[in-house]
């Protein structure tokens, strides 16, 4: 897939889409941090958020073209990770009643950044343990078993009372994430992402992702390169679930349910899967379609005429734009490859759409 | 005796599972669709029924009819809409493409209806239960069963004995040769969408004269449920789907009855369970073939 060119120039252009990935994300969150209204400031943090948990789910479905319906399992792994590690030992004794071989959680509290670490840990664990028995599985059969795990997961928290509290919501988790934190943790996302995808690893598995077969013949160990990607992704949706709970004043089993997969795999989609760039641009976009139909819902007064949208209006246009960039745009706003300087997308591009 | 009702219980609960399964696996045997959005048709058809007999007060019998062409008829324009401009998607993206066509139906039927529960009486000759010795079962559960099992023979019927059926099997062995022979691409799939909207409605039917209620989630319990079954008998086989279905409401009554009172709230994180284990052991599925593996 890459031209020769621009694996010898290791410049710049060859990194394109890291930097503007990450030039996105900066200024984005620096111009947010300067000017934004406290409001908008909660925005932009959410934005930040649902960067993380993007590019986590980029990682794998982005470079093995498998999509995952399940990778929000792993945001609640984070965040349940971390709120029992985090919230006060007073509140634990009120919340929780953990079995036997966990009863050192009640003692223990530790601050929100060992909980990430421990959060991430935990998740790419879990991502580890799982993603060995899915990534046996291709195509649609590996999408509907990671749609499973969703169901196992949700089925888990809300049912297991003494260590998720069910369906109650879990509140006394510190909320320390706004803009500054929240954007440190988008860039390390996005890099990991980038090393990842740049990788030996990450490349065979792209070239898996084109022709699974072919791949295969040339010595690519397919399931493994998937469960390499499929236990980094998990880690960085990981971090993406630690820092919910850290800025949700609460959050249930629900939030990390098929609400929250839509709307991440929409974003990952809208912009373009199968680049970083892409799937930041994808989660700006939402973001903004969502948040302005969000303030049509409210009222607003355009050119002298006020517009007053029922409440609910929003999820319905935003499940038709998804639906209409599936029709239009079927590889995402910003297409299949990685963005390279116009000068050299030429041939990249003819590559493609004779593909 | 007592297994005798297990096994009722199961055969009653297997077969309304088989019919939500074939209505998945219907259009995932033509258009490679798995349809997230086969579970809004079930919500939309339990409302249209709500409409016709609370509000019209419609005969039932009319109101069954009614509510099967809503449910027809909501199939024919999601395919028409949202499907056909992305046949030529792969199946992942038109995955996708079903999970925002569900959420943007769902959300527009909150918007329209409300999202608080309504409640449907049944007529009369369904309430109750039917006891025979130390057997006991529910009418409704004897209507599921029997209603389940026409429909599945009918659809086999339809299948085997008709021009459109066999052009529809043709279809899902080889699209581009049943093209290439004269069969229109539209019509069936049209086709296979109306017949998942009836097999919908008619669940919706069921659905309703079981609890007594709607509610707009009401469509997502059985939708996973066909999702595990028609992966169980090997995604696009319609036998594979009916046995699915029949295996899970085995399985769903056996751990009902086998598992301890503390892990009961999590039994259905153990029927999920399943599918991925039975993935692991024949990725195809029970009925499933290897056709579709290109071969190296």
């Amino acid at each position: 897939m890459k031209g020769r060119k621009s694996l010898r120039f290791h410049g710049l252009s060859y990194h394109l889409p890291l930097v503007v990935s990450l030039l996105v994300v900066l200024l984005v969150g620096l111009l947010g941090a300067a000017f934004a209204p406290l409001v908008l400031q909660r925005t932009v943090t959410s934005m930040m958020i649902a960067v993380v948990l993007a590019v986590g789910l980029y990682i794998f479905s982005g470079n093995s073209g498998i999509l995952s319906f399940g990778h929000m399992s792993f945001m609640a792994v984070g965040a349940y990770v971390t709120s029992w590690l985090t919230i006060p030992a007073n509140l634990k004794a009120l919340f929780f009643s953990f079995p036997g071989p966990l009863d050192f959680l009640y003692t223990l509290n530790v601050p929100p950044w060992a909980g990430l670490l421990a959060g991430v840990f935990i998740a790419a664990v879990v991502g580890l343990v799982t993603g060995s028995i899915l990534m046996r599985l291709s195509d649609i059969e590996a999408s509907i078993a990671t749609l499973s795990l969703l169901l196992i997961v949700n089925v888990v928290a809300s049912n297991w009372q003494g260590v998720t509290q069910g369906q109650r919501t879990m509140v006394g988790v510190p909320q320390v994430v706004e803009i500054g934190n929240s954007m440190v943790c988008a860039i390390l996302a996005i890099l990991i992402a980038y090393l990842y995808q740049r990788s030996r690893s990450g490349q065979r598995l792209r070239a898996s992702r084109e022709d699974e077969n072919a791949a295969a013949v040339l010595g690519v160990r397919v399931s493994l390169e998937r469960l390499v990607a499929f236990t980094i992704s998990a880690g960085v949706v990981g971090a993406g679930g630690v820092l919910y709970a850290h800025f949700s004043s609460g959050f249930s089993p629900n939030h990390f349910f098929l609400q929250r997969t839509f709307l991440i795999v929409a974003m990952v989609i809208v912009g373009g899967r199968h680049s970083l760039p892409g799937v930041v641009t994808g989660v700006f976009v939402i973001t903004i379609v969502a948040e302005v139909l969000r303030k049509v819902e409210e009222g607003v007064v355009l050119f002298g005429v006020s517009i007053n949208a029922p409440t609910g209006m929003g999820d319905v246009a935003l499940g038709l734009f998804l639906l209409a960039v599936l029709v239009w745009r079927p590889e995402g706003i910003i297409g299949p490859a990685e963005i390279r300087w116009p000068s050299r997308n030429k041939g990249a591009a003819r590559e493609v759409e004779t593909n | 005796m007592r297994f005798v009702q297990y096994v009722l219980d199961a055969l009653s609960l297997g077969s309304t599972f088989a019919l939500a399964a074939l209505g998945i696996a219907l259009v995932f045997s033509l258009m490679r669709l798995i349809n997230f959005a086969h579970g809004e048709i079930i919500v939309a058809s339990a409302y249209a029924l709500w409409y016709l007999r609370s509000e019209w007060e419609l005969h039932w019998f009319l109101a069954t009819i009614g509510t099967v062409s809503v449910g027809i008829a909501v199939a024919l324009i999601m395919e028409r809409l949202a499907f056909r401009p992305l046949r030529h998607a792969g199946p992942t993206m038109l995955l996708a493409s079903s999970f925002a066509v569900s959420v943007t139906v769902q959300n527009f039927l909150i918007l329209s209806i409300g999202d608080d529960f309504r409640s449907v009486a049944s007529p009369s000759f369904i309430t109750g239960t039917v006891t025979w010795g130390s057997l006991r079962l529910p009418k409704v559960s004897i209507l599921a069963l029997v209603v389940s099992v026409l429909f599945m023979t009918g659809l086999a019927l339809f299948l085997r004995r008709t021009r459109l059926g066999q052009q529809m099997l043709a279809s899902a062995e080889d699209f581009d040769m049943a093209r290439l022979l004269g069969v229109r691409a539209n019509g069936v799939i049209a086709a296979a969408f109306a017949i998942s909207g009836l097999l919908a409605a008619v669940l919706a039917l069921i659905l309703v004269a079981q609890q007594g209620l709607i509610h707009i989630r009401m469509g997502l319990p059985p939708l996973l449920i066909a999702f595990v079954a028609t992966v169980i008998g090997g995604i696009g086989s319609l036998p594979g789907a009916v046995a699915g279905g029949l295996i899970l409401g085995g399985v769903v009554t056996a751990l009902q009855v086998a598992l301890p009172i503390g892990l009961l709230p999590f039994r259905d994180a153990f029927t999920y369970s399943i599918v991925i284990v039975i993935l692991l052991v024949k990725p195809e599925g029970l009925f499933g073939s290897r056709t579709r593996e290109s071969r190296v």
